[in-house]
């Protein structure tokens, strides 16, 4: 019962990744009509509730980058921005340096993975002021297998972050002085975080198939239970 | 190179005698590393040259795990990630979840997660001291220190059921009041243990063996310590005034009075110095709290089922290792969306390069034992 | 005189003797560690030990089941015409072997009929003794010694 989210889920992340390299190949005309009719009957798209939280930090940066700044819906009121990635690095150097920012604190480096946003990655930064003492949340939007740039010359505390980022979700961070593995072995094939890769990983078919498993995957009929018990019980 | 150079100055027997650089694998199943950490040093003689941390070893995706459980079942995992501080970890994901749903937590069970945090933070610096003791060469401190979280654990396992990873908090408050004497009982471990941290320093802090191994060692400024995100006695030790429990506080942090032990010099001795410190406010603190336990429910208003509005949480706490932090993402399901975990211990051992550069080999271990990594939290 | 004071402590060893001295305190003090085998703790009231479910007030609403994280519970109910008079399930599979000792199972029952016992000494030879059906599940109630602490979680009329 409480596994049944990735079957569900697999069919769209393929179907969007065959679509990338036609998108690429051709202009973007015939993508735009695709995911209208999609959006209403297919999965639901991720978006916050809630309102938009205003503090110093995010005002004078919409006062400096005016328009390219826009505010993120936050249910808990946290103050959040979304940045163009083009521009990225040159906040996050505004937001460290600026007196009114003086975001000096890089305190988590993250993404996440939307696989049904038209936009399918995210990474967020967690600045904070030991000066000020204000936090502020910086995300930026990527497509599957578009580099980010890296943050390592603003805070070099991004090093492990962005390489973590780049083992578990597969976000490659432009300029990075060493990314490679660091929590994953070196011959992992995948990236855990994303969605469609399986909870049990390449293993995933034969744990559940094992008739040594847990009793969640007993069968509901209770004589083909026992049986199996019993079976388990006389083999060992 | 300055290396080199000295190299060249200190062995006129270089013509005759090659010398060159080695690179030396310290771990992974090193005692010093207190679990399965692997430093790859470079090494000139005896002094480092460069150090590269190879890490995961422990890699479980804790962070996957919680994917594919309820928000209420994917609590007890995240006491595996630091396993000597499994009730902060639980009160830093337990308190993420209340922030994204807007709960207001009773005051009684603040004051009652202030207390059991504190004692964890006691319980955790004590197995610090012994094991970072034990790593510099002062053996009786691991005896005296695990006796004292005997007893920490044991009020624990009155409290809780659990003595190790006691899955502590429900979403919303706390399960139990404290059970009947339990509250004398930790009165008395407060009158005692001053006494015994006493003892502690009595044997460390003054003694010349441990200063020699310990002052000017493993040095961080402050400004490297910010840049790197370093947190917690580690980042203190640099002088850096930042406590989440002042700076952004949670759970009525603000109600106590306490202090922040700071260190000048950013080398291994102040940072034991802070640890050290830091035991006797969080005593203050417990102090604190009983005195001042408010009556109240235990439980703010949760439903059975829990299902957060669409959107992102960033919760920190102060850790006994450092600022844990968790940023959740709901989808307004049942079940975690996305979870991230801010390790204090993962983001501390990147200072542990900067701090190793130029000492020599045996101080790489007074360095990690002074960053009190936990290895389970490092790789989650 | 400070600089004499400092001078004697330098060749006395001073703070070397002060250590010694808090170490040879303990020679004389009793022991602190305890004879397991030989002298069983007194274990707190709320200990998490090993699971223990009350099959007669057992009404087999699967909330444990669905509350578990680990997926060790399984109880499957008896058929609609029984259920009327006798809601006891007719199995009730629970594996300690992937038990967390977390306690979300008995926060979800609403009858209080599973609740953790004070038994700890769960080493087996054979991983599969700790998987624990109807008739092994009842903890053995002669043993006087362990005490329950069912009756914090069992429901109170309001
Ligand atoms: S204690 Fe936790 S892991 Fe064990 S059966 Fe109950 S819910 Fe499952
Ligand atoms: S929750 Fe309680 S009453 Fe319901 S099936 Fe489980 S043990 Fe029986």
């Amino acid at each position: 019962m409480s596994d049944e989210k990735p079957p569900v889920e697999t069919p769209a992340p393929p179907a969007a990744e065959a679509a990338a390299p036609e998108a690429q190949a051709k202009p973007a005309a015939p993508k735009p009509p695709a995911p209208k009719p999609a959006a209403p009957a297919g999965p639901k798209k991720w978006e916050p509730s809630g309102e938009i939280a205003e503090n110093g930090a995010a005002a004078a940066l919409k006062a400096k980058f005016g328009d390219v700044v826009t505010g993120v819906k936050s249910p808990c009121k946290e103050a959040t921005v979304l940045v163009p990635k083009a521009r990225l690095i040159e906040i996050l150097a505004f937001l460290k340096e600026d007196a009114a920012c003086a975001m000096d604190y890089l305190s988590d480096l993250t993404g996440a993975h939307y696989p049904n946003n038209d936009k399918k990655f995210e990474v967020a930064y967690h600045l904070y002021s030991l000066t000020r003492k204000e936090s502020l949340r910086v995300k930026v939007q990527l497509d599957d297998g578009e580099p980010c740039p890296t943050a390592t010359g603003v805070w070099p505390g991004a090093d492990w972050m962005e390489r973590e980022a780049h083992d578990l979700l597969g976000i490659v961070f432009e300029g990075h002085p060493n990314l490679k593995v660091i929590l994953l072995p070196e011959d992992f094939d995948g990236h855990p975080l994303r969605k469609e890769f399986p909870l049990g990983g390449a293993q995933e078919e034969m744990i559940r198939s094992n008739k040594y498993g847990k009793p969640v995957y007993l069968p509901e009929e209770i004589e083909e239970a026992r049986k199996i018990i019993e079976e388990r019980r006389h083999d060992s | 190179m300055t290396a080199e150079q000295q190299a060249e100055k200190v062995s006129p027997l270089r013509e005759i005698m090659e010398t060159r650089e080695v690179e030396l694998n310290l771990g992974p199943q090193h005692p010093a590393t207190h679990g399965v950490y692997r430093a790859l040093v470079k090494l000139d003689g005896e002094r480092v040259l460069g150090m590269e941390s190879i890490i995961g070893y422990l890699h479980r995706g804790i962070e996957k795990w919680a994917e594919y459980r309820n928000w209420t079942q994917a609590t007890p995992i995240f006491d595996r990630l630091d396993y000597v501080g499994a009730v902060l970890n639980c009160h830093g994901y337990v308190g993420a979840v209340e922030k994204l749903l807007g709960v207001e937590v009773p005051k009684k069970a603040q004051y009652i997660r202030v207390v059991l945090d504190e004692l964890q933070r006691i319980a955790s610096h004590l197995v610090w001291l012994g094991t970072h003791g034990l790593d510099i060469g002062a053996q009786s401190v691991l005896f005296y220190a695990i006796r004292e979280r005997e007893a920490i654990m044991d009020l624990f396992e009155a409290m809780l059921g659990q003595r190790l990873l006691p899955n502590a908090y429900p979403i919303g408050g706390v399960r139990f009041d404290f059970p009947k004497g339990w509250v004398e009982v930790c009165r008395r471990l407060l009158d005692v243990l001053p006494q015994r941290i006493d003892e502690y320093e009595g044997l460390l802090t003054g003694n010349r063996i441990w200063r020699q191994r310990t002052i000017g060692v493993g040095v961080i400024s402050a400004k490297d310590a910010i840049a790197l995100s370093l947190s917690g006695p580690t980042l203190r030790g640099s002088g850096v005034n930042f406590d989440v429990r002042k700076a952004i506080p949670y759970s009525s942090y603000e109600d106590f009075d306490f202090e922040i032990p700071l260190g000048q010099n950013g080398d291994v001795f102040d940072r034991y110095l802070c640890r050290v410190r830091e035991m006797r406010q969080s005593l203050r603190i417990i102090r604190q709290a009983l005195d001042g336990m408010p009556e109240g429910e235990l439980r703010g208003k949760v439903s059975k089922i829990i299902r957060p509005p669409a959107g992102e949480a960033y919760f920190t706490i102060e850790a006994a290792k450092g600022q844990l932090g968790f940023y959740i993402v709901s989808d307004g399901g049942d079940k975690p969306y996305r979870v991230h975990v801010k390790s204090p211990s993962f983001v501390n051992l990147q200072g542990i390069e900067t701090m190793c550069k130029g000492n020599l080999i045996a101080d790489v271990v007074a360095v990690i034992g002074s960053l009190d990594i936990v290895l389970g939290e490092v790789d989650r | 005189m400070n600089g004499v004071a400092r001078f004697v402590k330098m060749v006395t060893f001073w703070e070397l003797l002060k250590g010694m001295a808090i170490t040879s305190r303990f020679l004389a003090k009793p022991k602190v560690t305890e004879l397991y085998p030989d002298v069983r703790p007194v274990l707190p009231y709320r200990t998490k030990g090993r699971l223990h479910v009350e099959i007669g007030t057992c009404i087999s609403c699967r909330m444990c089941e669905k509350a578990c994280p680990e997926g060790c519970i399984k109880v499957f109910q008896p058929s609609k015409e029984v259920f009327k008079t006798d809601k006891r399930p007719v199995e009730f599979y629970l594996s300690q072997e992937h038990c967390l000792h977390c306690g979300l199972c008995v926060d979800a029952c609403p009858t209080g009929s599973i609740h953790h016992s004070q038994e700890f000494e769960m080493a087996v030879y054979n991983p599969d003794d700790l998987l624990f059906d109807k008739e092994t599940l009842p903890y053995d109630l002669d043993l006087k010694h362990f005490r329950w602490n069912w009756i914090e979680n069992a429901p109170v009329k309001k």
